[in-house]
């Protein structure tokens, strides 16, 4: 019966849910489903994480090549983010050049890594003028169920912290770079930002962890990216008005949230090394 | 190159710190075992799993030790036929085929490249004669593959991962496709090759004849080949005793995606049941 | 009319469309600018008070094609704005119960990007929010934005011109929405408003769009590192100076009314 109702009136099957405070799927309104972080499963990249969040999955590989410093910044490397929706992860996807959702999510992560500063760019720079590292940081999403931007950030900081880069010695008056590949040292990330987002279906109801079907029913989103203290982006494009007092409960939330995913990146990364 | 706006754009060009790899002749030594334990005529563990996407119809994962390969496939849908002259009586399957861009030792661009084309026209070739295509005139089932991880006979992996995601759907078909390939350098042959033995056998050791890599489609229950893809060099005879080969382990695998396929269908029956029950 | 020739149709008239606004508002902006200079009007004068917003002008109906348009200057940021619909829909745009809203935002040189991607969402997004686009089911709404000059707060200034685009279009909406920018000092003080110079010494920049009835949060856009407490800060003050927006809006009309 339920089902008719859910394909008939999809708002009504939602709202009659949301009044006895539970979601279709039997979670609590601030419950996030269960998630799970592998890292470096992808033994061709540099650095690889997949993060599952209920069905969402985004998988995360990071290619490292060299380059020259950009004039403006000769002492920066570069980390390029770029997020695929391929058709693969949901039937509303076309192949082809990245849609709108695609591009907005890339800009996101690459606007979150400028905000927060967590890989020290110079870190990435060999000779300055010279030469450089640059990490070609490719999310793929494999299952589109919700929350992907979650899901991205967290693959994204999960895979850099993964990463390793050999040692290089660059001659400044031959040009010749030696690589040295045995000696590979890790990059240190000065922070651990994580993304929760939140859907409003009205003023009263918000939904932490949407999955799709709750997203495509709510009104509107709002991303709350924190590493615990500060925060780096709390981006809400339009939706459901909210007063600042629901603001701030969800800003709580996310700041929670970043703490148990933090850990669950350690937990990962120590199981890798062991 | 033009700018791509859609994308977050790196610096205009880079180069892989990798040295290119050099072909390793000791993969070649006669008699012993292979780079990673194997013996010749023995293929990797295979690890399949039906069901990974919840958003497609039907979908499954597959992996062949650092081979990993992920495929869905969605309810079919009518052609963009524009004029009646177009359609047909026939269903379609229409595939793609994209390696990952941290998938290879390379970098590969965003874009779909030369063999992405290629692997998603020979995998249309090996899956569509195991479809009952009649079933669904003017309609198009869509095929989804991406390589997460190439190690070496990422198209065989395709294959059959495809075929078990089409099945998964409840795509009507006659048989489970199943893919293998085989390469070889004169006399060693190697079944199930890795990326490096793959790279060593398309190129061929100085002096030896014979040398290549193909890889075939097969449909196990009619012992018939869907698609066989070859580049190298081989005699004609040799080539038809190794299918023959080929052919008998394809029983072999077959069987373990029956089983596999049987499994999935049985848990989904139990799960229905409980859900009945609830109700 | 087969697609790929539609399409580049399409294209064609959209290039021509932005080009005519962009001859247009060159115009437009020069004779802004120098009354800009001219201007003095206490409470937006150029020594602000804490919560006032840079100079603001503003006119509507600037251009004659689109169904509204706006031109709006806030301190040396200008932006032109066109709202076309409720027009035909798209095939695979239609939705039977709403109208379908697009944004498309023009930088001021060169081809949109992945940053200016990221605008058009927040800016569709909120526009959408605020009409009633249930009242046009099977159309589609264009809003068309143009940039003209950024020294600061392009974001808000380009929220502000599609609300008043859409007030001279006559689509009717549930409220008007007004955005706000705030710059955050090293020193976490805040400062509203501020142009591109006082932007540079900023760690990070808040942006936020409010509802003309309750002044809540429709939008959130931020960057750089801040403190949770900045932020409600930032919200705070950014409110109180949205009163100034929602005051100018009402002034506005209240002039074009009386020139109908």
């Amino acid at each position: 019966m339920s089902v008719h109702i859910k394909t008939i009136h999809p708002m009504k099957y939602m709202r009659d849910f949301l009044a006895r405070n539970i979601r279709p799927d039997g979670r609590k309104l601030s419950e996030v489903r269960p998630t799970a972080i592998n890292v470096g499963s992808i033994s061709t990249a540099d650095g690889s994480a997949l993060v599952k969040i209920g069905n969402t999955v985004v998988i995360c590989g990071i290619k490292a090549e060299l380059t020259v410093p950009n004039a403006e910044n000769p002492n920066e490397g570069f980390v390029i983010p770029n997020v695929e929706l391929p058709p693969l992860c949901s039937p509303q996807f076309k192949s082809g050049p990245p849609g709108e959702t695609a591009q907005v999510s890339s800009q996101f992560l690459a606007d979150i890594l400028v905000n927060s500063k967590c890989v020290d760019l110079q870190s990435l720079c060999i000779m300055p003028d010279k030469l450089a590292w640059v990490l070609y940081c490719d999310l793929i999403c494999l299952d589109h169920d919700g929350s992907v931007l979650d899901a991205c950030v967290a693959a994204l900081v999960s895979a850099l912290c993964t990463v390793t880069l050999p040692e290089v010695k660059f001659d400044a008056i031959t040009k010749n770079k030696t690589v040295e590949l045995e000696k590979r040292r890790p990059l240190t990330l000065t922070c651990f930002p994580f993304a929760s987002t939140f859907a409003t279906f009205d003023e009263n109801s918000i939904l932490a962890d949407p999955s799709e079907e709750e997203e495509s029913l709510c009104s509107g989103t709002i991303s709350i990216v924190t590493s615990g203290d500060s925060l780096y982006s709390v981006h809400k494009p339009g939706g459901c008005q909210l007063s600042e007092n629901r603001l701030s409960e969800c800003i709580s939330k996310a700041q929670k949230r970043s703490l148990t995913l933090r850990g669950m990146v350690e937990k990962s990364m120590e199981s890798i090394k062991s | 190159m033009p700018v791509d706006h859609r994308r977050i754009q790196g610096p205009e060009c880079s180069e892989d710190y990798r040295k290119p790899k050099t072909l390793d002749a000791a993969l070649l030594k006669k008699g012993s075992r292979r780079a990673d334990g194997r013996k010749c005529g023995e293929q990797r563990k295979i690890f399949l799993k039906p069901g990974v996407v919840s958003q497609a119809k039907g979908s499954a994962y597959i992996e062949l030790d650092h081979t990993k390969v992920i495929c869905s496939v969605f309810d079919p849908r009518e052609k963009a036929s524009r004029n009646l002259e177009q359609q047909t009586v026939r269903g379609e399957i229409f595939c793609e085929f994209k390696f990952a861009s941290f998938s290879g030792v390379q970098r590969r661009s965003h874009q779909q490249e030369a063999d992405d084309k290629e692997y998603s026209l020979l995998l249309k070739n090996a899956l569509e004669p195991a479809v009952c295509l009649h079933e669904f005139p003017n309609f198009q089932v869509d095929v989804q593959v991406l390589v997460l991880q190439d190690d070496g006979s990422s198209l065989a992996a395709a294959i059959t991962c495809a075929g078990l995601a089409l099945a998964d759907a409840a795509v009507p078909m006659y048989d489970l496709p199943v893919g293998l390939s085989k390469a070889f350098s004169g006399d060693t042959e190697f079944f199930d090759p890795t990326g490096a033995e793959e790279r060593m056998c398309l190129r061929g050791v100085d002096g030896e004849s014979d040398h290549g890599v193909f890889t075939i489609g097969f449909l196990p229950t009619f012992n018939q080949v869907s698609q066989l893809f070859h580049s190298g060099h081989i005699s004609s005879d040799r080539f038809g005793k190794m299918i023959s080969e080929v052919g008998t382990l394809a029983a072999e695998v077959h069987k373990a995606v029956q089983a596999i396929l049987l499994s999935a269908v049985k848990s989904s029956i139990d799960s229905s049941d409980n859900s009945k029950l609830l109700l | 009319m087969p697609r790929p020739l539609l399409h580049s149709l399409l294209s064609l008239i959209l290039n021509q469309l932005t080009r005519v606004l962009h001859a247009v508002c060159s115009v437009y902006k020069q004779n802004f600018l120098a009354m800009n200079s001219n201007s003095s009007n206490g409470t937006h004068s150029d020594d602000k008070e804490e919560c006032s917003v840079r100079p603001i002008l503003c006119e509507l109906g600037v251009i004659t094609r689109p169904d509204g348009s706006a031109i709006l200057t806030q301190g040396h940021t200008v932006v032109m704005s066109a709202v076309y619909g409720p027009s035909e829909v798209r095939m695979q745009r239609l939705q039977v119960d709403r109208a379908y809203v697009e944004t498309v935002f023009r930088p001021k040189a060169g081809v949109p990007n992945t940053s200016d991607r990221l605008r058009e969402t927040i800016i569709r997004d909120t526009c959408e929010t605020a009409m009633i686009a249930t009242l046009y089911p099977r159309t589609t709404i264009s809003v068309i934005l143009q940039e003209m000059e950024d020294s600061g707060g392009l974001l808000a200034c380009s929220i502000n011109a599609s609300c008043l685009a859409l007030m001279d279009s006559g689509v009717s909406m549930k409220f008007l929405f007004a955005a706000v920018t705030c710059g955050v000092t090293e020193d976490d003080l805040i400062i509203v408003d501020p142009d591109a110079d006082k932007l540079k010494e900023c760690k990070a920049s808040l942006t936020f769009a409010f509802d003309s009835i309750n002044k809540n949060v429709i939008a959130s856009y931020t960057s750089g590192t801040f403190p949770v407490q900045t932020y409600n800060n930032g919200l705070e003050k950014c409110r109180q100076a949205s009163d100034f927006l929602f005051d100018f809006y009402r002034d506005i009309v209240r002039k074009y009314a009386s020139t109908l």
